[in-house]
């Protein structure tokens, strides 16, 4: 007997036994970010991160694109309670807290700004095989950072400003939100250490120098800044690293990718990554019922292509219309994708050199020089047109902001275009007299309402004038 | 591994410090003869010259004492005199003792009386008595106890129930005993063959009650714990067990969308104890804790002899950090000692749908329509008219949803014949479900078995849909020697599964989850268009074309086609059980070592082929596509437990050490794909390219426990314990934590000066408190993780990461504290037992997702952070042998009454607001948890006069026909801060009653439960109540909108393309929050068994059939599927919007016949 008890006393002693290390368990298929962020590769691939943070559909994937055209009288909802009316509150202005789009936006823009932070914060003390990209990578993210702080100001005003990486969420509960100045002037240091940090030539889906010259540029005209943009633009447009493409017809669609005029934009692509890496805008920017998932969202009205001139080669390179199975417009700057909705393999651009070009002409204008039109006419010649005939001041102003209007048709400028010249309330106020719409904006309306979600969990934030 | 950290030196050390306290330090209690009670219990007493049989038969008579001897006593002649007025008992023994050389020993009210110093004298036996014992269906009862009264003379019954017993007085008395069974007397009078049958004996103070780690009877119980036996369970017919519950036991909730049978329910323990946290109770299986969350379904009913439910944290306690939720302990069918017993119990029936969710008819449908599509015209712009035609409408810029569908017409004229497809209908069937189990049991002395095989096959309602299951079970108990017992036990379980979809309609996005749901699905299929062409095939992209083209409004494909057409499968394969070894070093010492497993399997496939469309994608549009997910858990779990049990007169002691070390493995791996050449292969394997994703994660659990239990006399019984915990799941500056818990009971029914009454005659105060934990974070909540979100770059994917949730170091377990006090009482022998009980419990430290500043980069943030209160008091009552005659009757009633508030949140913060699309939530300090917040509506606006006169400022852009909505805060203004509170899930009181007849071979058994004042948001309603388009309006709209031909209708006026900016924000108000009361005939059944007589000749012991019947009414107002649909599928993180229903199945009736078969 007891030779047996002793033999099961030694069977449990086995069966007892455990480790306590069991208990400092490691994520296995997941990384965690304690220990990471430390090697030049681990940096590489947290700026991935943010820029795939700009490919979503709160951001430049869909939504940036429609809140920043919507509102302008060229485009408009097909049908205004679509997708919960995230869009086609923008279309009369009843724009409320509770919109989708809203609170995307906003929620999207700060994830994209913490993973620049992140970056920011770790990489200086990483060490790079080539000092040089290290620096390239910090303009980078300033440029990025720059870029997001730029649409955040101009779409909810003043707005809580953070440089920094987030040690603990809740430290943030009462900040508040920072002034518009506030928040400029960060803009204009990132833009600043961005240009210096940047190279002079562009590598593809990369901001170079020139990306934040002209980011800075419209910072600066934003804030009625227009000799300085002079000053900003003037290196770039001399130093001919872009140009405008010959026609047309070859600035956008996958096959016309990186080319020349590009300074900067968002890449995607469909039918990789499981259908994950493609943008919405060329489905739900199409009328209903026209291709798989269309929405009708941001259309260009048959007022606005009325406008044309006669031989403008944009009317139908932009424009397309299939009236056999919708009667109304769309934009032809994002080809439908062959794998589905959602999955559009078009790239987004931010900036073109057209941009630049007659942000140029504007910025000249308005601080009084008088060789605004050469710009002006680069743009219309390569689409087709004759030289401008506008002489004066106010003549080229209002050639200039027509001109935008043709070029950048479903890009998502017109309303910040609106905006920055200050004629947003006047203009949208005429425009809806005259098509008979019972809405009526004031300067309330310049900007969207700050999202529900955030003022419920912090009630610092305080909600603008008029929402 | 080094020696000094290993745990087993650790709890060897404890353990003996702890041996060494019990061994050596209590030398008190073994030298102690009487009890304190027999020197105060007192009687007067005159005999002269009485022999001792005399006087001890005088103390009987005046005392609750009873004497235990043999016949030796009887025939002491010594001769003995007392006379006194007021003498102890204790003072009569001694005498006794001295004069008589008599020696004494008590146990409880029993004293043995034996001659000291003495050889037992030979006896004349007087009379051979034979006889077989069974329960009241002639089952055999191996091992029963026979004893002649008032005497040591004693038997017990052979494997078959027949005894044989030498009585030693003619009219000798027997006392028949049996645990689990009333126990008789019976008089041997002129009798020499007994048939003797015991009554199981269900609800008495005896009734064994299964604890963590242990058994008690319910007299020896202090805490909080509902027992519900095999025959309730078997009452409800259901491939969950947890269903049956329903309603049987106070402060249990069951409830669940039950989308599948098998899926698991949502089971509530005295209220929500969390927020943000798990809500699952820890289930335990013959003591082996199973995977958090893992399939209940996996456990057959039929092999559950009893469920227990640890209600309050002083029971639970013993299982530490996962007990908050509670823990509910289920004991399996053993085998017992006795011949092979063979039964075959099976079932067949029919479900249907009982539930009063009606859509519109294709008529009704299309007055909505008309009304939606002009009313949405003329009021998005100036100069239209409602009879402009659809190119005036186009032309004006109505676009495709102001035009009027041509076919509209016909119905508004009401014109007879047109289509008008009921989809309703054509989802829902009337489903059957059979279940067949067979158990074979038996044992021996030594050892006993039981093995069993389980068949279910149970149609869901829904079209597509089934679930067929295979169980098995072995048990397996064997003593090897005096000293050394084993057991084993093994449940394997298959299921064949095909689900019906999670999600409200078909998208084109793939994931798990992401399947349609056709009864969600119904309410955008439009009834102007058919299920099947003429020529019978499947009618595709009918809707979706006409949609694209002309109206924009059937944007979804054939829901019917859908389920057709597609394949969604999920296989599960598991394997759970554990086997023991326990030996007894030295008398009253018990070592018991076991090792555990629960392996789960799980694969799930999913393939659309390319020939439907989908969600606004015509069938030319859709491309097939094909997903697999892949799900392995593996969980094990050592125990050691060392139990020290003693009873030294008065005292009993009961101590328990234990040691435990649980882990479990998860991998999933997600293969999907949607670029598949052709439909030939209709799996992802088929696929061209596949995207892949694999998720693995761990757990571990170290505990030490230890409990000590202390009894006096029946009377006082004292308990208390700790465990300490470990869990890889919390920060680094956080991983043990302690919970302990003490109760008391104290029985008044057996104190001396407890009246004798007739009608009272069990009395029992308790109280006790305890900590308890949750755990329920998921694995790495603590550590700040990086995910991938990668890039594109030239077409080129690059590997992108970002941080996804922040860091929280001093993470860590949320910790209940509660106290209960309970009273139980017997009436009538009791047969009547009431219960009553109030519990108080906060949680603090709350696990808690806080919705931080979006400026972080983090929408929320888990922290510990927080308390929560909840509060209620419990009733119950259990009858039976209540007889009238030969009729039997038993009932039973329970009620519950809990209220839970908020008393503190996170830092600086007030207020947590959930939303979701049919209604927000507030969960607020000092209110309750998870209220409804939303505006309250007031009425519609009939004309631009009320609009423009009210002194109220609406919300922007009201229109006439939006809703007038009261303004709450009352500063002139309607805006988002006019919301208020509007109720919550939690109802009022929540009860259950029914009632068990039997006659003669008759029984009938029913269960009836309610619950009261609870309020639920329902998204299938709020989307058929939205007067939006695109749904099919329920009934209860049509009835009910406002519009010209309906002036005093209460909703507001339908609207497809314009609706304005107020009628958005009003989406969701008081209007979206329903009633979700409810009574039901939760089960009723009525059996029949065939006379022993009839059955015996056919060599059968019972035979018993019966018909049965689930929710066979259910009166609610309710206008949804099921008021209590609340999403099963993770119970993590809903409490914050707890009451809002996604998406549910019907409730189902079940009418069944079966048959129940033991030879």
């Amino acid at each position: 007997m007891n030779i047996k008890l002793n033999t099961i006393i030694i069977i449990l002693l086995l069966v007892l036994t455990s480790c306590s290390n069991e208990l400092n368990l490691t994520p296995i298929t997941q990384k965690s970010a304690s220990n990471f962020y430390s090697s030049e590769l681990e940096i590489e691939s947290a700026i991935f991160g943010a820029y795939g943070q700009l490919q979503n559909n709160g951001l430049y994937g869909l939504d940036l694109i429609g809140v920043g055209e919507i509102p302008g009288e060229d485009t408009f909802e097909e049908i205004a309670a679509n997708d919960g009316g995230r869009f086609g509150q923008l279309d009369d202005f009843s724009t409320n807290s509770v919109n989708d789009l809203v609170s995307d936006i906003w929620r999207e823009s700060y994830e994209g700004i913490q993973r620049i932070n992140i970056v920011l914060n770790r990489i200086p003390d990483v060490e790079y095989e080539n000092s040089s990209i290290k620096d390239n990578r910090i303009g980078e993210m300033k440029f990025l950072r720059g870029l997001l702080y730029f649409n955040l100001v101009r779409l909810y005003g003043d707005v809580p400003l953070v440089t920094q990486e987030t040690a603990n969420p809740s430290e943030y509960f009462g900040q508040g939100r920072n002034a518009i100045s506030e928040v400029y002037e960060q803009i204009e240091l990132d833009l600043g250490d961005a240009i210096l940090n940047l190279p002079t030539s562009k590598s593809s889906g990369r901001p170079a120098k020139g990306a934040a010259q002209a980011l800075l540029a419209d910072v600066q005209m934003n804030q009625g800044k227009y000799s300085e943009a002079v000053t900003t633009l003037t290196p770039l447009i001399n130093s001919n690293t872009y140009s405008l493409v010959t026609s047309t017809s070859q600035i956008f669609g996958v096959a016309n990718e990186g080319n020349s005029e590009i300074l900067f934009e968002i890449q995607y692509t469909s039918g990789v990554n499981g259908n994950d890496e493609g943008e919405s805008a060329a489905s739900q920017f199409r009328p209903s019922g026209t291709t798989a998932n269309a929405k009708g969202h941001n259309l260009p009205s048959a007022e606005f292509v009325s406008l044309f001139e006669s031989g403008d080669t944009r009317k139908g390179d932009y424009v397309g219309l299939n009236a056999a199975a919708n009667p109304f417009y769309f934009s032809l700057k994002y080809e439908v994708s062959p794998t589905g909705p959602n999955d559009g393999g078009s790239d987004h651009i931010v900036i073109r050199y057209a941009d630049v070009l007659l942000k140029y002409a504007e910025a000249l204008n308005a601080s009084g020089s008088s060789n605004a039109e050469q710009y002006l006419n680069l743009v219309r010649s390569r689409a087709g047109l004759a030289n401008t005939t506008a002489t004066t001041q106010p003549e080229l102003s209002a050639a200039i902001e027509m001109e935008r209007r043709f070029e950048f048709i479903g890009e998502g400028h017109r309303w910040f275009d609106l905006k920055r010249t200050g004629e947003a309330i006047q203009r949208m106020n005429a425009w809806f007299t005259l098509n008979g719409k019972n809405v009526t904006i004031n300067a309330d309306n310049l900007v969207l309402p700050i999202p529900q979600n955030q003022r419920d969990s912090d009630p610092a934030i305080s909600q603008n004038q008029g929402y | 591994m080094k020696l000094n950290k290993h745990p087993f030196v650790k709890w060897a050390t404890k353990l003996s410090v702890y041996l060494a306290i019990i061994l050596f330090a209590n030398p008190i209690f073994t030298n102690n003869t009487f009890g304190q009670s027999l020197k105060k219990t007192k009687i007067s007493i005159l005999k002269i010259n009485a022999i001792p049989i005399e006087i001890l038969k005088e103390i009987e008579s005046k005392t609750d004492y009873h004497f235990v001897y043999d016949q030796s006593i009887k025939r002491i002649d010594s001769l003995i005199s007392i006379n006194s007025n007021k003498i102890s008992v204790l003072n009569i023994l001694e005498q006794l003792s001295l004069k008589a050389r008599l020696k004494f020993k008590q146990i409880n009210s029993s004293i043995s009386v034996q001659e000291m110093s003495k050889v037992i004298k030979e006896v004349l036996y007087l009379k051979e008595i034979t006889g077989t014992i069974t329960n009241e269906f002639g089952q055999l009862l191996p091992g029963a106890s026979i004893l002649e009264k008032g005497t040591s003379n004693g038997v017990e019954s052979n494997f078959d129930g027949n005894f044989t017993i030498e009585v030693s007085d003619e009219n000798a008395i027997l006392e028949v005993s049996y645990i689990g069974f009333v126990t008789q007397n019976i008089s041997v009078k002129n009798k020499s063959i007994l048939n003797i049958i015991l009554q199981e004996d269900k609800a008495r103070l005896n009734e064994v009650i299964v604890y963590g780690y242990g058994t008690r009877t319910k007299e020896k119980f202090n805490g909080s714990v509902s027992k519900v036996d095999s025959e309730t369970l078997n009452n409800y017919s259901s491939a969950n067990f947890e269903q049956a519950l329903a309603g049987t036991i106070s402060g249990v909730q069951v409830m669940g969308n039950g989308k599948n049978p098998g899926d698991n329910s949502v089971i509530q323990i005295r209220g929500l104890n969390t927020l943000t946290a798990g809500t699952n109770p820890l289930i335990v299986v013959d003591g082996n804790p199973l995977s958090e969350g893992s399939s209940l379904s996996s456990i057959s009913t039929n092999d559950i002899e009893s469920v227990s439910i640890l209600k309050d944290a002083a029971s639970a306690s013993i299982y530490g950090s996962r007990a908050s939720n509670g823990v509910i302990l289920i004991t399996t069918k053993k085998g017992k000692k006795g011949a092979l017993k063979v039964n075959y119990n099976g079932f067949i029936g029919v479900q249907s749908r009982i539930d009063n969710f009606e859509l519109a008819d294709a008529y009704d449908t299309a007055l909505f329509d008309f009304d939606a599509r002009n009313f949405g015209y003329i009021s998005g712009g100036s100069g239209r008219s409602i009879t402009d035609d659809n190119a005036t409408r186009d032309a004006n810029g109505g676009g495709k949803r102001s035009r009027i569908p041509t076919y509209l017409q016909g119905y508004v004229d009401g014109t007879p014949g047109l289509t008008n497809t009921d989809w309703t209908d054509a989802v829902f069937r009337n489903a059957v479900q059979q279940n067949h189990y067979i158990n074979i049991s038996g044992g021996d002395e030594k050892s006993n078995y039981s093995v069993s095989l389980g068949y279910l096959d149970q149609e869901n309602i829904i079209i597509g849909s089934d679930y067929k299951r295979y169980t098995n079970s072995i048990r397996f108990n064997s003593q090897i020697s005096d000293r050394i017992k084993f057991g084993i036990n093994v449940n394997t379980n298959l299921s064949d599964i095909n689900p019906t979809g999670d999600v409200g309609w078909s998208n084109t996005l793939l994931g798990r989850g992401r399947q349609a749901d056709p009864a969600f699905s119904v309410t955008l299929m439009q009834p102007y268009y058919p299920i099947y062409n003429t020529d019978g095939s499947l009618a595709i992209s009918v809707q979706l074309d006409d949609n694209n083209e002309n109206w924009d409004n059937p944007i979804s494909e054939n829901t019917i086609a859908q389920v057709l057409l597609s394949d969604f499968t999920r296989k599960e394969f598991r394997l759970f059980g554990n086997t023991f070894v326990e030996f007894e070093p030295i008398e009253d010492l018990t070592f018991k070592t076991s090792f555990g497993g629960d392996y789960n399997s799980g694969v799930q496939e999913f393939f659309s082929p390319s020939t439907f469309g989908n969600y606004r994608t015509t069938v030319a549009a859709n491309p097939a596509q094909g997903a697999k997910y892949d799900d392995k858990r593996e969980n094990f779990i050592t125990e050691n437990l060392l139990n020290f049990k003693k009873t030294i007169q008065l005292h009993s002691f009961d101590v328990l050490l234990g040691y435990s070390y649980q882990q479990e493995f998860r991998n999933q791996t997600d293969l999907e794909s949607r670029d598949f050449a052709d439909d030939n292969i209709r799996n992802v394997g088929g696929a061209t390219t596949v995207t892949a994703t694999s998720r693995s994660s761990k757990w571990a659990l170290e505990s030490y426990f230890s409990r000590l239990q202390y009894d006096f006399d029946n009377k006082y019984t004292l308990s208390a314990s700790i465990r300490r915990d470990g869990s890889s799941r919390f920060g680094a500056n956080t991983k043990y934590g302690n919970f302990a818990s003490a109760s008391a009971g104290w029985v008044l029914s057996n104190e001396s000066f407890f009246p004798e009454d007739k009608l009272l005659n069990y009395a029992k105060l308790r109280a006790s408190w305890g900590q308890t934990g949750n755990n329920q974070i998921g694995d790495f909540g603590s550590v700040a993780l990086i995910s991938n979100d990668n890039y594109v770059l030239d077409g080129n994917l690059t590997s992108g990461v970002y941080t996804s949730t922040s860091p929280n170091a001093d993470l860590s377990w949320e910790t209940n504290t509660a106290k209960n006090f309970g009273l139980d009482l017997g009436f009538m022998q009791n047969k009547l037992l009431f219960t009553a009980e109030y519990y108080i419990s906060n949680t603090t430290d709350l696990l808690l997702d806080v919705p931080v500043p979006q400026q972080s980069g983090f929408s929320e943030s888990l922290q510990n952070i927080g308390e929560i209160e909840n509060k209620g008091i419990e009733f119950e009552i259990k009858g039976r042998d209540f007889n009238i005659g030969e009729l039997k009757i038993g009932f039973n009633a329970n009620i519950s009454h809990n209220t839970n508030k908020v008393l503190a949140l996170g830092n600086g913060q007030d207020q947590i607001i959930f939303g979701t699309t049919g209604s927000d939530f507030i969960t607020k300090v000092g209110e309750s948890v998870s209220q409804f917040y939303n505006l309250n509506v007031i009425g519609v606006y009939k004309s631009q006069s009320e609009i423009d006169n009210d002194p109220i400022t609406p919300l922007p852009g009201t229109e006439v026909g939006d809703f007038i909505v009261q303004d709450a805060n009352k500063d002139g203004e309607i805006t988002t801060d006019d919301r208020t509170m509007q109720g919550d899930f939690n109802p009022d009181f929540t009860y259950g009653f029914g009632f068990t007849m039997n006659y003669k071979g008759f029984d009938l058994s029913a269960q009836f439960n309610g619950v009261e004042g609870r309020k639920v948001s329902d998204q299938l309603i709020s989307r058929t109540e939205s007067g939006e388009g695109f749904f099919v309006p329920s009934q209860y709209y049509v009835d009910n909108y406002y519009s010209d031909r309906n002036p005093d209708g209460f909703f507001r006026r339908p609207d497809f393309s314009s609706f304005s900016s107020a009628a958005r924000i009003t989406r969701k108000s008081n209007l979206s929050v329903l009633d979700g009361d409810y009574f039901r005939l939760r089960s009723l059944q009525l059996g029949y068994t065939l006379p022993n007589t009839v059955t015996s000749k056919m060599g059968i012991y019972n035979l018993r059939l019966f018909f049965t019947g689930n929710n066979l009414f259910n009166i609610t107002n309710y206008r949804g599927y099921n008021a209590e649909g609340i999403d099963t599928r993770s119970n993590e993180r809903q409490s914050l919007g707890r009451g809002y229903i996604n998406s549910a199945s019907p409730l189902t009736r079940l009418i069944a016949f079966g048959i129940d078969l033991k030879f």
